[in-house]
């Protein structure tokens, strides 16, 4: 699965999820949906936006960990 | 302004329809309202008029459910029409025509008149028209709320 690691680079750059909801142009419960990695997808432009205002790579942001059940199979 | 106008008119219509069915379901029952020199014409060959008028009756609450399905459809395509509850009443409405195009198909058996094998048939394309739509409505919600939960 993909985690959002949203909380972390908020905290680092000292922004509250207002803030960035607000600067990102999306509602905070669409924001809240991403932090809490409930989100089915995430659009290219909201990615861009989110690393130009957090000054981040996609990496700082997305972190892959591999399922329970994939893992085993490996 | 033009994309409110027609569901608008179609809500209307229904509500009319509505009206019309619900009229004839109880005048059915009303002496001297004219339904009994239609039965007795209807049926100079149909050994029960009260089977007739039974059947009626039970056509036209078939009628009522499925109007009354579509309205509530109707009122939602303001709004959000793909809701899991519209997809439900679709298979709702599929199930009452498929019921009612049986109804007169049996009926096509017992006693056969062109119209009532047109009703059957009519009954029966509504059904799987309801039921396709459904599939389509269900199809249609599993993209919105992906859609929806893409940020």
């Amino acid at each position: 699965m993909i985690r959002v690691n949203l909380d972390v680079m908020l905290a680092k750059r000292h922004l509250s999820s207002g803030e960035l909801a607000e600067r990102l142009g999306i509602t905070p419960a669409n924001l809240s949906i991403l932090k809490t990695n409930k989100g089915k997808a995430i659009r290219f432009s909201t990615l861009d936006a989110l690393c130009r205002i957090l000054e981040c790579q996609p990496a700082d942001i997305l972190e892959y960990i591999p399922d329970a059940e994939e893992s085993e199979a490996v | 302004m033009k994309t409110k106008l027609l569901p608008r008119i179609t809500e209307v219509m229904l509500y009319l329809l509505a009206a019309f069915v619900l009229f004839c379901a109880v005048t059915l029952y009303i002496p001297g309202s004219g339904w009994d020199q239609i039965i007795s014409q209807y049926c100079e060959a149909d050994a029960n008029p009260v089977a007739l008028r039974v059947f009626l009756t039970v056509a036209a609450a078939f009628a009522l459910w499925i109007l009354f399905e579509l309205l509530l459809v109707m009122r939602t395509v303001f709004s959000d029409p793909f809701v899991e509850r519209n997809v439900r009443a679709f298979v709702r409405m599929g199930i009452a025509a498929e019921v009612a195009g049986a109804m007169f198909a049996v009926r096509c058996i017992a006693y056969f008149t062109p119209m009532t094998a047109v009703c059957a048939i009519v009954m029966l394309l509504t059904g799987l028209f309801a039921l396709v739509l459904a599939g389509v409505f269900r199809r249609a919600v599993a993209f919105k709320r992906e859609n929806d939960l893409t940020i």
